[in-house]
């Protein structure tokens, strides 16, 4: 038991030790295929002294006669080999079918799979596929249960969200934590405040070629460790490092990027028909006026496409190198990458140059520095999306054309060619994430770490629109002049951390690990806004092409928070069988009030293995099986840094009113404010059947959330403009998860596997504490918080039916009494934005050199409420500037007496339906859709070119692989792509409303055709 | 060696610890220490001034004139505008409302913070509660928040005299700085006694001018409000036990005319070179504006382009170009006019539409109360309390200067209707018609304004939703149409 406990610190800690030698020994490990095996761990038994194997299996090793030699590596079984004097000392391993004795990540250190106390999910480097979204988080959709990632759009710079069991937050982030390498990185996806609904995407930086694995911790066994920043789940990620050898690869990809969903609107003809009814409808009688003065004529003589204007097949390119070399105590992992990323909207465009290296040196046998550094510049040439995408197949009409008769573009309405010609969008980003790491092992057992990082973000937004933007008769307008503005944010990011760990072998059977750790983390941001009082300057060319200075910009301070924790862990082992776990952490930060500076958040968890059992042992079904249960208690501190202070109104600001300087208070101070609380219970079973050939985990929580977090706006009476942070809800989430993973065959020429993983999260607001909800309410998304529904209810009258006579459309009262009069007193909460179950599925072949995967991902129930569908389907024309177009579901509509359909009349104008004081609030549950949908997410076909046939070339392996994303979605759904990430304009937004369409852009099918070579 | 580790390990741990300990961050684009001085007590005072600007630069005194029967709709009206116009103000999504209203709380905050750092803080200030600034200041600060709420309270709630003794529902009459937790709405009773209250202390603590600025607050401002508080409570029943409330509005009228250091403008209807305009400012490409027109008792100042006032009066424009967003007036309110008049030089027909010409400039000096008003408020009180010989007087100066001839020996019923039919062209645009109205109402119940009943439910303002919390009684909807 100690021995083991030994070679498995060792492992853990990566510190092979160097000994007096005997003889040389070399061989070469490779598996059942005769493929070379890289990175094994090779130990001595019964002592520290190890090595691993290079690229090419190769190792050697200093041995006596007698010795016993443990040559373990990932996903296969550990073999033991007695040493007596075999030259060369080679070794097959056998796969092992269960990777229970994988190393994973977690919070602070590493732990063997099997004593896992907590729920974590891990996705390996070779399931990030290649595929032209610039956001690694992608990569998790789909395979893992109880982790909701909805990828943001088609965009190229586009965010996901991702919800880890349910949403429990509302008004501060609902995202993971994101750890890369042990930092806590910058993650705000509102760096920019509310940009039009586009926002930065933090994670776009993080090149997915660099990624080893990813971790995701759900419950609070595994998250508990972060504390008062654990409750919405943590997400590890450790990027690739050195190993022994010397190694280059290349990889290379060229995508295409089409909408998976194509606006389906009228042509003119059709339009000036949908028209012409409405009109007649509403009891006028000739031809119907057209908007902006245009002439029937003209209107029958032009037939724009303007989707097809503002949309293209993108193309995008990526290619990455890299460089391993390792040497004894030297491992260097190096990698440069360069991608430009389009995507099917003309003139959006990510491109991203990143380099990264990593280094592990040995100083000593017990000390080892570690240093990780990236740098990335990322350039987004973008487009207002309500300009292109969005008017594209609304408000601009088929029957306008995009010039005028002297051949200017037309300026006088929204005109999609305006924007993609005369506006220039850009952000770009200099990020940097470098860190140093030092282990020491100044006693047996005894393991100290200690981490400095640096994680540093330049973020410039430019926005500059040409002279020609006024032309007006042939002539640019000197008046409008041009406009070019540069908002910068600078945020720095640092972070240090020591932990010390110490194991302690009471006896063969009772084993201890401690951990003690402190944290430091401080963030700061500095503000600046434009120099000069109009926000902007003339220029001729967009403001990062030009050489004027940056004296432009005006500092106003800077923004930070900064957290000091203390934490520590106790795991006790008992027989291999009973694993028991407390963990407590003090989160001090200087975000909360000063009456609640410091929050305590312990853990506890128990697991017992039965493996061990008879009842096991002799079962030929059941392999392993393993119950586990966790309590514990985590936070969200993501509140506003500077909230719970009261304020007044910039010093100095040079407000004046009669020549004095004026001031007013902003808001109160809050010494209460704090974390959001969350407590978790979590059980969990893991039961392998078949000699592991079948893995399959089933999990279900409780998670009670206390002191939600609202940023409330203030009651008018109040008089009080800003909103306010208080501590106010309480949410409920529950849910079951499961998945299965089969390794249906396993044999040396085919493997077939396939996984399956489902999850249903109940969610409920239980209290509001008070407040109306309407203070909660402000963003585009009609959602909102009601309590006993869960969060983000669509709050909707309701639609009953059409009236057969007259096609009007028959709503229901707040008591269900049927009424034509359309009242938002009427409206209740309806729908469901949660979906019952989402998922993914996939199966892995394996022929030879042939690969085939396929990954589908699912959503089962739910609501979609389809926002723009009040225009899109042609309730309403509604005069000038208003008109939109209509889509091609209008051919259901009620025409005549005794037509039996769902869509009411075509109206020209909103009054026609009684109580409607506008037609931006003709919000009904007629356009509440089925949110269910089937999406292939992936498949890729790959081929390796056999060893055999690389012989003499130089290349150690070369791969091809072609993958298709998107490429078939079975949904109900007739707006768009049913999975939806809508343009949040804050926090709430993102976690209120993900399934609100407004014309929201789709994803992207794409074709990528990817090589790899190692040289 | 073992020594070595421990004293390693405690270095660990004591830098850890070391850089651990800051954690105040102290925000850098805010200020958040309150005031210190006199100076930066009256910075606070005059963020209220300021935000009169906000509800009362326009925004205010429109949507008043689009509630009553001055103006022509819908064309000319956004769709906010033309809820408040089918008097269906909706309790959701109505922007411009939801704006305004919390507008006029935002100088009730200005004005409680102000009294509460008089009442709290004085030692920091540095000054003694009998520092005779700082009694002006408190005078000041009860002066704004009074005129705020009385403002909310004509748009949300009947005149005084709607229910016999005033029970009727009024407004929240904010005296606290609250945190998000709202306020149920206070009766018109209890509204009136706390107008009349921070009135008459404003009244008692202000000086005859100003003593920091002559455009602050002053004792006529306070008496000016206290007449109109008195006079929109004309027809109900008596608000202070001194007199009748039309004796009372007389008598503040009277005082604050004594009081005031403005003039009767007889130039105002003149024209040409020697003309001057009630809403005094300039066009917005002169950054020279104009000084405050000599009636002003008390108003809002346009110092320049960077801190320009009463914006929204530009809808009203026609100099520069009309559209559909330009407001249009009543053509009965135009016919109404007879050609002599010299005020109808102040409206104009366009292809049949009728516009007003009295904001044709970019920024304005805006008059909250000015002597005319308070001229029509004392005619109107001392004809209703029948001394009609004043009223003659006073009516005579107004019809004298608009060009038309005097008048004498009129019946009381007579004299009044004029006084009303002169007050309501005298103060086109500027927001008093509809609380006329609603004030006329009480005592004539078959009044209707625009064809619908003057007390239908529509006509009074919904609360935003953002202010109903449970327990909050909102305006009842429809009725009037």
């Amino acid at each position: 038991m100690k021995t083991f406990l030994n070679s498995m610190l060792l492992l853990v800690f990566l510190i092979p030790t160097v000994m007096w030698s005997q003889t040389t020994v070399s061989g070469t490990v490779t598996d059942q295929a005769n493929v070379p095996l890289p990175g094994v761990n090779i130990l001595i038994k019964g002592t520290a002294t190890g090595t691993t194997t290079d690229f090419d299996g190769n190792y050697s090793i200093s041995l006596k006669n007698g010795d016993i030699v443990v040559f373990s590596y990932v996903g296969f079984k550990p073999q033991e080999m007695s040493y007596n004097g075999q030259r060369p000392f080679n070794v097959v391993l056998i796969e092992d079918a269960a990777q229970l004795d994988e190393i994973v990540l977690i919070g602070y250190g590493v732990q063997k799979k099997s004593k896992v106390l907590g729920n974590a999910v891990r996705i390996n480097s070779e399931d990030l596929k290649d595929t032209p979204v610039p956001s690694i988080d992608a990569a998790l959709q789909g395979k893992a249960a109880g982790v909701q990632v909805i990828q943001g759009s088609g965009l190229a710079g586009s965010a996901n969200i991702v919800r880890i069991r349910g949403i429990s937050s509302i008004s501060a982030g609902g995202d993971p934590l994101y750890v890369v390498d042990g930092i806590p990185i910058t993650q705000d996806y509102f760096l920019q405040g509310d940009s039009n609904g586009q926002n930065n995407n933090p994670l776009a930086s993080l090149n997915q070629n660099d990624i080893e694995s990813i971790e995701v911790l759900k419950d609070a066994a595994a998250a508990g460790i972060y504390g008062s920043r654990g409750a919405n789940g943590v997400i590890l990620i450790k990027t690739k490092r050195g190993k022994e050898g010397l190694k280059f690869s290349y990889t290379g990809s060229v995508s295409t990027s089409d909408p998976t969903y194509n606006p389906q609107v009228l042509n003119n003809q059709d339009l000036l028909k949908v028209y012409q009814e409405a009109w007649e409808n509403d009891g006028n009688t000739g031809l119907v006026p057209l908007p902006r003065g245009i002439s029937w004529e003209q209107a029958l003589n032009t037939n724009t496409d303007w989707v097809d204007l503002v949309t293209k097949t993108g193309i995008s390119n990526r290619h990455s190198f890299s460089v391993n070399y390792g040497k004894s105590k030297l491992k260097t992992y190096l990698n440069l990458s360069y991608d430009d990323t389009e995507s099917f909207i003309i003139n959006d465009e990510y491109k991203r140059l990143s380099g990264r290296f990593n280094l592990d040196y040995q100083i000593f046998k017990n000390l080892k520095l570690g240093i990780n550094s990236s740098l990335t510049r990322g350039v987004y040439d973008k487009v207002n999306i309500n300009d292109t995408w969005r008017n594209a197949q609304s408000f601009s009409l088929p029957f306008y054309s995009p010039f005028k008769t002297n051949g200017d573009v037309d300026n006088t309405f929204a005109n999609p060619l305006v924007e993609l010609r005369y506006r220039d969008r850009r952000s770009e980003e200099m990020r940097s994430i470098n860190s140093i790491a030092i282990d020491f092992q100044p006693i047996e057992n005894l393991y100290l770490r200690g981490t400095a990082s640096l994680d540093y973000m330049d973020f410039r937004d430019y926005y500059w629109q040409s002279l020609e933007i006024g032309r007006i008769d042939g002539t640019p307008e000197e008046e409008q002049n041009t406009y070019a503005s540069e908002t910068p944010f600078f945020v720095t990011n640092y972070n240090t951390n020591f932990t010390a760990s110490y194991l302690w072998d009471l006896n063969d059977k009772n084993s201890f690990n401690f951990l003690l750790g402190t944290e430091y983390q401080r963030s700061e941001r500095l503000l600046y806004r434009f120099g000069n009082p109009e926000g902007f300057i003339n220029s001729p060319v967009p403001l990062y092409e030009s050489d004027a200075p940056d004296f432009e910009r005006e500092s106003t301070g800077k923004s930070a928070f900064s957290f000091a924790s203390y934490f520590g862990r106790v795991s006790y082992s008992f027989n291999d069988a009973l694993d028991l776990m407390a963990l407590a952490r003090i989160d001090g930060s200087s975000r909360f009030g000063e009456n609640n500076r410091y929050g305590f958040f312990p853990t506890f968890s128990a697991a017992y293995n039965f493996s061990k059992h008879d009842f096991i042992k002799n079962s030929k079904a059941i392999s392993f099986f393993k119950i586990k249960s966790s309590y514990g208690i985590t936070g969200n501190s993501e509140i506003g840094n500077d909230s719970r202070f009261g304020a007044f109104s910039i010093p100095n600001s040079g407000n004046v009113y009669l020549g004095k300087e004026y001031k007013s208070i902003i808001r109160l101070d809050n010494p209460d404010l704090k974390w959001e609380t969350a407590q978790t219970v979590d059980f969990g079973v893991e039961l392998n059947l078949f000699n592991n050939r079948i893995e399959t985990e089933l999990s279900g929580y409780y998670k009670k959330s206390k002191d939600v977090l609202l940023d409330l706006f203030q009651i008018p009476s109040s008089g009080f403009g800003e909103s306010l942070w208080l501590n106010a809800a309480e949410i409920e989430n529950k849910g079951v998860e499961f998945n299965i993973t089969s390794k249906n065959i396993v044999s040396n020429n085919f493997s077939w596997t396939t996984t399956f993983n489902i999850a249903h999260n109940a969610n409920k607001l239980i209290s509001l504490g008070g407040v109306s909800p309407d203070l909660l309410e402000g963003g585009f998304n009609d959602t909102r918080v009601i309590e006993g529904q869960p969060i983000g209810t669509n709050y909707l009258v309701r639609f009953a039916r059409v009236d057969q006579t007259d096609g009007l459309p028959i709503f229901l009262d707040k008591e269900g009494n049927e009424t034509k009069t359309f009242d938002l007193a009427n409206r209740v909460s309806a729908g469901s934005v949660i979906p019952d179950a989402t998922g993914g599925f996939g199966n892995k072949f394996k022929y030879k050199n042939w690969g085939l995967d396929t990954d589908f991902v699912f959503t089962i129930g739910g609501n979609i409420y389809d926002s723009f569908a009040k225009r899109a389907l042609g309730t309403f024309i509604d005069g000038d500037s208003n008109t939109t177009n209509v889509r091609t579901d209008i051919y259901d509509r009620w025409r005549n007496p005794g037509d039996v359909t769902n869509q009411p009349r075509l109206f020209y104008d909103h009054s026609q339906v009684q109580g409607l004081s506008s037609v931006w609030q003709y919000n009904h549950t007629g356009f509440l859709y089925d949110a269910s949908y089937l999406r292939l997410r992936n498949i890729t076909v790959s081929y390796s070119i056999p060893s055999s046939f690389l012989n003499g070339t130089g290349l150690s392996s070369f791969k091809v692989a072609l993958t298709g994303s998107n490429l078939f979605t079975w949904t109900k759904f007739p707006g768009g792509d049913p999975e939806i990430a809508r343009d949040f304009q804050f926090q709430r937004d993102r976690n209120l409303s993900p399934n609100v369409s407004y014309l929201s852009v789709p994803q992207a099918k794409s074709f990528t055709f990817i090589i790899n070579a190692t040289f | 060696m073992k020594r070595n580790i421990k004293l390693l390990l405690g270095l660990f741990f004591s830098i850890s610890l070391f850089v651990s300990c800051d954690l105040e961050e102290l925000p850098e684009n805010v200020d958040i220490v309150g005031p210190t001085s006199l100076a930066d007590l009256e910075a606070l005072l005059n963020a209220g001034y300021n935000n009169l600007g906000w509800p009362l630069g326009g925004n205010a005194q429109l949507y008043a004139e689009i509630n009553g029967d001055n103006i022509n709709g819908p064309g000319g009206l956004n769709s906010d505008e033309t809820e408040i116009y089918n008097r269906s103000t909706s309790f959701f999504n109505n922007s411009i409302r939801d704006n305004m209203y919390r507008g006029f709380y935002r100088i009730v905050l200005d004005a409680n913070v102000v009294l509460n750092q008089i009442e709290n803080n004085l030692d920091a200030i540095g000054v003694t509660e009998t520092n005779a600034r700082i009694q002006e200041i408190k005078g000041e600060a009860l002066l704004l928040r009074a005129i705020a709420h009385f403002e909310v309270s004509r748009f949300m709630s009947h005149s005084p005299g709607f229910s016999s003794d005033n029970s009727h529902l009024g407004i929240q009459y904010i005296k606290e700085i609250n945190n998000a937790i709202g306020q149920t709405r206070g009766t018109v009773a209890e509204n009136y006694a706390d107008l009349l209250s921070d009135l008459k202390e404003a009244e008692s603590l202000l000086n005859t001018t100003n003593s920091s600025d002559q455009n602050y607050g002053d004792k006529a401002a306070a008496q000016a409000y206290l007449a109109k508080v008195f006079f929109q409570a004309g027809f109900g029943p008596d608000i202070a036990t001194e007199g009748s409330n039309y004796q009372m509005a007389y008598n503040y009228a009277d005082a604050a005319l004594m009081n005031t250091s403005a003039v009767f403008d007889v130039n105002l209807y003149q024209g040409g070179a020697t003309g001057t305009e009630r809403f005094a400012g300039n066009l917005l490409d002169n950054n020279n504006t104009e000084s405050p027109n000599v009636e002003t008792i008390f108003g809002i100042v346009s110092e320049s382009i960077a801190n320009s006032k009463g914006g929204t009066f530009q809808r009203y424009r026609t100099d520069t170009s009309i559209s559909n967003t330009t407001i249009r007036i009543m053509q009965d309110l135009y016919n109404s006019i007879p050609s002599t008049d010299k005020r109808k030089d102040l409206l104009e027909e366009i292809d049949g539409e009728y516009f007003l010409l009295k904001f044709n400039k970019g920024i304005f000096n805006v008059p909250l109360v000015h002597y005319t008003e308070i001229l029509l408020i004392r005619a109107e009180a001392a004809a209703e309390t029948n001394s009609l010989l004043l009223a003659e007087d006073d009516i005579n100066s107004i019809l004298e200067r608009a060009g038309l001839s005097t008048i004498s020996g009129l019946s009381q019923s007579q004299l009044i209707n004029l006084i009303r039919e002169q007050r309501r062209i005298e103060l086109l645009g500027e927001g008093n018609r509809v609380s006329d109205l609603k004030r006329i109402g009480i005592d004539e119940n078959s009044l209707t304004i625009r064809n619908a009943p003057w007390n239908c439910n529509g006509i009074l303002f919904q609360f935003p939703a953002t202010e109903v919390f449970t327990g909050f009684i909102q305006n009842p909807t429809g009725g009037c149409n």
